[in-house]
Formats: C-alpha cells, sequence, structure tokens
C-alpha cells in the first residue's frame, strides 16, 4: 500500500469505516512508515479531542431570563396562539386598516363640523322669514336672533353679511 | 439533552401541546431541557459569551412565538436546533469578524462547566486548544458540520435537516472537515507533538 492510498483511509479508519481488510493493509504499511504512523496517531487524537470537547452549559439564571420575556410579551398581549410566522405582519395590516379608519371618522367629523352648520343656519334664516310673514312670535324671533349670532361665530362676519342679514 | 430526571417526565410533545393550549409555564420545561445545547451552540457557532447568550434567549423567545405554526414534521429539538442555526448564522453575517482563538473558547468552558475535571483539563487543555485553532481555520460548511455532529452530538440526519442538505452531503463535508483538521493540526506541529 502507498502512502497516498494509506492517507485516503486515515480518516475513514479512525472512524471505524474501513472495512477490515483495508484496516489490515494500513496497519502493515505503518508498521514500516513513521510518517503514516505520525498522520494515524494524529488522526486518532483528533477523534478524541472532537469525542470530549467540554460541556458548554448556559449560564446560571438563563432560563428565568428567558421565561421573564416570555410573559412580557403574553402581558403584552401577545399570546403564543397569535404570535405564529405572519402574525406581526397581520396586526401591522390591522394597525394600518385602524389608523384608515380614523382618518376616514375624523375627516367626516371635520366635513360635518362645516356643512351641517351652515345648512341649519340657512333653514333658520328661511324659518324666520317665514314667520315673520305670518307676524311671528317674539320668542321664535329670540331663538332665531341667538341662533344667528351662533353661527356668526362659526362662519364669519363676511359669511353672515353676504345671507343678507 | 434533557438536564435532569424531573424535566425528562414529559415529553416535548405533551409540553408543546400544552403551550399551544395557553399554559406557557409549560414552556419552561422546554427552556430548562434545551437550554445548554441552544447556548452551546450559539457559543461554538459565534465565539463571544454575551451575544450567544443573547442569541440564545433569542432563539427561545422566537421558538415560543412559532409554536402555533410548528406542524410536528420533524422533532421539536431539530426544528429547534435549525432555528438556533439559522439565528447564528444571521448574526454571523451581520458581525464578519476574524475567527476566534483556541482560549477564548477554553475559557468559557472553565466559567460555564465548574464539574470538568480539572487533571482531565490539564492534560486535554492543551490537545482541545489546538484542535479549536484548527477549527476556527476552516470554511464555514466544514467548521458547521463539525460542531452540529462532535460538539452538539448530533446525527447525519438531524445535520442535513438542520443545513437542508442530503445526507450524504453531511457524510461527505463531515469526511472532507476531518482531513483538513487533520492537516491543520499536522501542519501546526501537533502530529509530531508526542
Amino acid at each position: 500500500m502507498r502512502h497516498a492510498q494509506v492517507d485516503s483511509l486515515i480518516d475513514r479508519l479512525v472512524v471505524g469505516a474501513c472495512s477490515p481488510a483495508e484496516a489490515r493493509a494500513v496497519a502493515s504499511h505503518a508498521i514500516g512508515c513513521a510518517r503514516c504512523t505520525v498522520r494515524i496517531a494524529t488522526a486518532r487524537r483528533l477523534s478524541t479531542a472532537l469525542g470530549s470537547a467540554p460541556v458548554l452549559r448556559a449560564p446560571p439564571g438563563f432560563a428565568a431570563k428567558v421565561m421573564n420575556q416570555v410573559y412580557r410579551q403574553a402581558l403584552a398581549g401577545q399570546p403564543a396562539a397569535e404570535e405564529a410566522p405572519g402574525a406581526r405582519r397581520r396586526s401591522l395590516s390591522t394597525m394600518y386598516r385602524r389608523v384608515a379608519f380614523s382618518f376616514m371618522v375624523t375627516a367626516f367629523v371635520l366635513m360635518a363640523s362645516l356643512v351641517i352648520p351652515r345648512a341649519a343656519y340657512t333653514s333658520l334664516i328661511a324659518a324666520r322669514g317665514a314667520d315673520a310673514g305670518v307676524g311671528g312670535s317674539t320668542a321664535v324671533q329670540g331663538v332665531l336672533q341667538s341662533a344667528d349670532k351662533a353661527v356668526r361665530g362659526i362662519l364669519g362676519e363676511q359669511q353672515v353679511g353676504g345671507n343678507g342679514e | 439533552m434533557p438536564r435532569s430526571a424531573k424535566t425528562e417526565t414529559v415529553d416535548d410533545d405533551e409540553l408543546i401541546a400544552r403551550v399551544r393550549a395557553g399554559e406557557t409555564r409549560f414552556f419552561a420545561q422546554l427552556v430548562t431541557r434545551y437550554a445548554d445545547p441552544v447556548f452551546a451552540m450559539s457559543l461554538r457557532l459565534i465565539g463571544d459569551r454575551a451575544e450567544a447568550e443573547d442569541v440564545a434567549q433569542e432563539v427561545f423567545l422566537r421558538v415560543h412565538r412559532a409554536l402555533p405554526a410548528f406542524k410536528g414534521e420533524a422533532k421539536f429539538s431539530t426544528w429547534l436546533y435549525r432555528i438556533t442555526w439559522n439565528m447564528c448564522a444571521d448574526w454571523r453575517r451581520k458581525n464578519r469578524r476574524p475567527g476566534r482563538t483556541s482560549s477564548s473558547l477554553e475559557t468559557e468552558a472553565d466559567q460555564s462547566d465548574g464539574r470538568v475535571n480539572l487533571e482531565k483539563k490539564v492534560i486535554d487543555g492543551e490537545e482541545q486548544a489546538f484542535v479549536q485553532q484548527a477549527l476556527d481555520g476552516l470554511d464555514d460548511i466544514y467548521r458547521s458540520v463539525v460542531i452540529l455532529h462532535y460538539y452538539q452530538k448530533l446525527s447525519y440526519e438531524q445535520i442535513a435537516s438542520i443545513l437542508e442538505v442530503p445526507v450524504k452531503t453531511v457524510e461527505t463535508r463531515l469526511y472532507r472537515a476531518r482531513r483538513q483538521l487533520r492537516l491543520r493540526l499536522e501542519k501546526i506541529g501537533q502530529g509530531g507533538r508526542r
């Protein structure tokens, strides 16, 4: 057996992956070959060292730290059942939907605050005109005047003036 | 890799079922059971104790979040190690830096395992240091199979599942890794040391 053949078998030999015939051939070669003997010895030491590597243990309190974070997540309203992969994406889309809904509600309220007083004012003016035509009561006129003032305050003097006060 | 007989009494599947049913406290048993191997794998792959601890914690948090999606197609431990592997690989991509010296992991071992026999440490320490030095110099694909097989004691099938490669590839990589390690040790001068 040549050096190269032995070399190709050494790493299999030390893990017991060689056939008995191969193992015998390597052994008989190694008897008269110092270089291959050293290589085989190195391979055996390597195998032993790899197999007896020091055990690395988690630091004390590791599990407690993990569980603290797990419970914190749970308390934050993210129970395990909602935390599957994709849950974060889903929660984001829910958040976007809520923001969009909030914008829509705000826009509606703003629109309503502008349009409704104007419409109310117009109908009040029309009602006052009709009442005046039939000699309406002073109480109704008083209510209408105070409503006028309130609407003026909202819409501004110009608008109120433009409506033929 | 159970740590105590008490935690062995309930198997992983039962613990997972209970956690999925909302009994979060049972997750603590899974953490206790797998804290050492997950931390060890992180430390071996990352090489920094503090960073490895952070990554290991994040692994368990991710596992807890993803537990409802765990279908049980692979063993829980294999799935857990795959997540650990992926997170360590991510960490290594983001924090590329020169390999660590052999002495650093020996120190980690001293700190983390007070039960290691002192005499054995003296005899084996130098050998381990040289092996670690040679291991640090290996390409990631070879280094990883050595770590997973020899240090994490995982089977070829488990390693194949974690790395998402065929079993035959694992065998080939391990063979080449051993050979490269031996050649490196010979080059370092260990071959003629004894």
